[in-house]
């Protein structure tokens, strides 16, 4: 009888590693430190206070693992087919005379733990067992709606970032139900692969397969290795062959920290950390936490010199406010409501938003478009509904707020609203907090503004309507249609109508082709006259308007092709098929042009005047704009 | 019948995947939302046609447009042209069907690939429904119907070509291109690749190249809205400049 259940199957098709076993390899033991407290929080007994967790890191022997010789067997039998996946399977190869072998279990306690072992691989969902034993990216619904948004996981597949964390991608779990029924199951990812000339399926399952029905069932708790151990009710995972680099004690008690200060706090959880192997332990709860903070061995507290980790302030943050502020921020259709705990500190070298889920873990280090060198410090909570909406923004692993992770389109503008709307409210917040605390800068005087605006908008107004020659006699005034979205604010116009009458070129970054030392730029249509004549064309470009034009000397100017869809293309003009040659004015000078590109052009006087005499009456229906380069030293 | 529809974020959620693989589709998953959607019928239709033989997946193409056009065009533009639709459709009603005629969505990869794929111009559902709503609008006898079909899949990629440009969508300007191309011969010449032209990148055929260069010169030369006569003139000249004989 086995002890690990891979799934057999027909022929191999997929030879690479599950991609999520990556994602959460490359966030470290904070990934699993956050997925498993995550899970703890949200299986809390209604009965109980608090959650608590016990960390330990610590060793075992090989023996000490059930059907180790089995998953060893499995794992030789793999063959990868790209560098990548060799190497892995390499590395996990080479794990297989190690003796002493290191192991992370994290246990929780005051905790429902998993229902329904018996029932095995039910499919069911109220069997919660069977879901987390048997089922990737599952995650079981809780009957009570509010408890459902606000917790933690979403995607469903956060247990297998215990299997990143694993040398060979092995975990197992201990669960204790609330009859007192104790058992064990485990999963292990490996690739599709042939032993003894059957193909199986990638993830295996440490369970025993019933003959009748095929069903997977786990293992009764009974003569197991005491790290197997869970004697109260809730759940054990037990890590094996945990990376070295995964080992270090502070890391794991800096990502306590970092993600759950607001579950401890506010007394929800508490988390015991024990490194058997360094003798090292900590107890962390709402008092030791102030104290960690402050411990120069976990964190940089030195105010200026904190701009990564944030963990100290926001605790600082979270603690002083007793009144958090309410703020509302609408999205396209719904309002959100949450609490800000805020605090200005000219300390502070830049400013983060810690976003905090209900439950009491952080989402992210939030930083305010524009404001992100700000002196302040803020955490934001919200309550289920708020948590809800924040989860669809956010990414497998849960550390990242962005209308990005949302594909469909008209969620992704309520998204894209909501996140915009979140950044105006909070730089409006910071700006008040600003000017509440800078003394001597005193009042504006801004009736000048208010009065040039007067003069410059009749002025602007006589501007936007253009000549229409009707025939040759009269002319009539036609307005344009410029297009505003919506009335902005008066200063701000000011600036924008400024900006309209004068506009700048368009400056491109250089490209990789293009020679350093030069430097390219669109011209605004303002700047350019071309006149067609019947046998030539003459273009005349106007730099008097762009700043540092006065000391260049030549140019070279690219046609570039504006297209139906207002796309622009760069090699797609034909000059050659509609010019017999270019040259100065005066005709005295020949200039050297490509297809799309006509090279050292004079400029003189800040103008460069080129005259096209065309090929035959070849009919140029194309629009165009103009790059320009000028070599930059020039500038 | 109703359709419910998937909720946002449907296409990250790990566990639709699993769900329809292992046939526990369930209607109160949370990759549901609450909103339902009414058509009258819902049959059947291909919805892939990357694989197989050509007059296999001729057949299919031609099947689907019909199918499309019949049952379900006559909804409003926002649900035949919204990807959640078709992909909710899918994912509620027609599991057996797309197991049976597609068993390799049974993997991850192609059942994101095929089933759930991306509402574009590279989407057979989109070039279908697209197809069926210009032959709908032609208002086409029945014969000539599945004439133009043909012809759209004889010029698929020509037709991929005019539906990436929204300027090019209109039914006149599809009957019209697809009337000169049948008149002037020109298919087998819009998709050979043109040699000899290494600055307009690899695969670079003539009837895209001819599609590019009415593009390019609108507004100025107005070709979506030319009668056919204009409208060849145009298409003739942009040919000429790539295409000489040899």
């Amino acid at each position: 009888m086995n002890d690990f259940q891979f799934a057999k199957i027909e022929y191999i098709e997929n030879t690479t590693f599950d991609g999520s076993l990556d994602s959460f390899y490359e966030k470290g033991i904070e990934g699993t430190i956050r997925e498993n407290i995550q899970n703890s929080i949200d299986a809390k007994l209604e009965t109980e206070n608090k959650v608590k967790v016990r960390i330990v890191l610590g060793k075992v022997e090989r023996s000490e693992l059930p059907g180790i010789n089995e998953v060893f067997q499995h794992i030789d039998s793999m063959e990868g087919k790209n560098e990548y996946t060799i190497e892995k399977i390499n590395y996990m190869q080479g794990r297989k005379e190690e003796n002493s072998i290191n192991v992370l279990t994290i246990e929780d306690l005051n905790t429902k733990g998993l229902s329904g072992a018996k029932n095995g691989q039910s499919g069911r969902s109220e069997d919660t067992f069977g879901s987390y034993a048997y089922r990737k990216g599952f995650h079981n619904k809780n009957e009570n709606a509010e408890t459902e948004i606000s917790r933690g996981g979403s995607h469903g597949i956060g247990k297998i970032s215990n299997n990143a964390v694993s040398d060979i991608n092995l975990m197992y779990f201990s669960n204790c139900d609330e009859f007192g029924e104790k058992h064990v199951g485990g999963s292990i990812h490996l690739i599709e692969h042939n032993h003894d000339n059957q193909d199986y399926r990638a993830t295996g399952y440490f369970s025993k397969k019933d003959a009748y029905n095929n069903r997977l069932y786990p293992f009764e708790n009974v003569g197991y290795s005491k790290i197997f151990n869970k004697d109260t009710r809730g759940l054990k995972i037990i890590i094996p062959y945990l990376r070295k680099e995964f080992t270090n004690f502070q890391e794991i008690v800096k990502a306590v920290c970092d993600n759950f200060f607001v579950a401890i706090l506010n007394e929800n959880i508490e988390i015991e950390i024990i490194d058997k192997i360094q003798d090292k332990n900590i107890y962390i709860d709402k008092k030791s936490l102030l104290e960690i903070v402050e411990d120069r061995n976990y964190y940089e507290n030195y105010k200026p010199s904190i701009k990564k980790i944030f963990t100290p302030l926001y605790v600082q943050t979270f603690q002083e406010v007793i009144e958090p502020t309410k703020i509302k921020v609408d999205s396209l259709n719904e309002t959100y409501e949450f609490d800000l705990y805020f605090k200005y500190d000219e300390e502070l070298p830049v400013g983060r938003v810690g976003i905090v889920r209900s439950m009491g873990m952080k989402i992210v280090d939030y930083k305010v478009d524009r404001y992100i060198r700000r002196p302040y410090n803020a955490v934001l909570i919200g309550g289920p509904k708020e948590d809800g909406f924040l989860k669809t923004m956010e990414n497998e692993s849960h550390t990242q707020l962005s209308a990005d992770n949302i594909k469909n389109t008209n969620s992704k503008k309520n998204a894209k609203k909501f996140l915009s709307n979140l950044t105006k409210k909070m730089q409006k917040i910071i700006d008040d907090s600003i000017t509440r605390n800078s003394v001597d800068s005193g009042e504006l005087d801004t009736s000048h503004i208010l009065s040039e605006l007067d003069s410059t908008f009749s002025k602007n107004l006589s501007k936007s309507t253009e000549k229409v020659q009707v025939d040759s006699k009269t002319s009539l005034l036609k307005k344009k249609n410029k297009e505003r979205r919506e009335t902005r604010k008066e200063k701000e116009y000011s600036i924008q109508t400024k900006k309209t009458q004068n506009r700048t070129p368009r400056k491109l970054k250089p490209s990789e082709k293009e020679e350093q030392g030069y430097e390219a730029m669109i011209l605004p249509n303002s700047s350019v006259e071309r006149i067609s004549l019947s046998d030539r064309e003459i273009i005349k470009l106007d730099f008097n308007n762009i700043e540092g034009s006065t000391n260049w000397s030549e140019c070279d100017i690219t046609f570039v092709v504006v297209d139906g869809m207002g796309q622009e293309h760069q090699q797609e003009a034909r000059l050659t098929d509609s010019f017999e040659s270019i040259t100065n004015p005066t005709g005295s000078k020949h200039y050297d042009f490509n297809d799309y590109k006509i090279k050292n052009v004079e400029i003189e006087n800040n103008l460069s005047v080129i005259n096209l005499n065309k090929n035959g009456d070849v009919k140029d229906s194309l629009k165009y704009l103009y790059k320009v380069e000028v070599e930059s030293h020039d500038i | 019948m109703n359709i419910k529809l998937l909720a946002d974020g449907y296409k990250n959620n790990h566990y639709l995947f699993e769900d329809f693989k292992n046939n526990q589709i369930n209607l109160d998953e949370s990759y549901f939302s609450e909103q339902n959607i009414y058509i009258e019928n819902a049959p059947d239709f291909p919805i892939y046609m990357g694989k197989g033989k050509e007059s296999y997946k001729r057949e299919e193409f031609i099947k689907a447009v019909k199918i499309i056009k019949d049952h379900y065009i006559d909804t409003p533009r926002d649900i035949h042209l919204n990807g959640k639709f078709w992909h909710s459709l899918l994912i509620t009603s027609k599991r057996d069907y797309l197991l049976n005629k597609y068993p390799q969505i049974e993997n991850a990869k192609e059942f994101y690939n095929i089933v759930l794929k991306k509402f574009d111009w590279e989407n057979y559902i989109y070039k279908c429904v697209l197809a069926a709503e210009y032959i709908s609008d032609a208002g086409l006898e029945e014969e000539k119907e599945e004439e133009y079909i043909n012809l759209i899949y004889n010029n698929l990629d020509v037709f991929n070509y005019i539906i990436k440009y929204e300027i090019f969508r209109n039914s006149k300007f599809l009957i019209n291109l697809l009337d000169i191309i049948k008149e002037e011969n020109y298919s087998s010449i819009f998709k050979k690749k043109i040699l000899n032209r290494p600055d307009l990148g690899d695969d670079e055929r003539y009837g895209r190249r001819v599609i590019f260069e009415l593009n390019k010169k609108y507004p100025v030369v107005l070709s979506p809205f030319m009668d056919k006569d204009d409208l060849k003139e145009q298409v003739k000249k942009a040919l000429s400049i790539y295409y000489s004989e040899e």
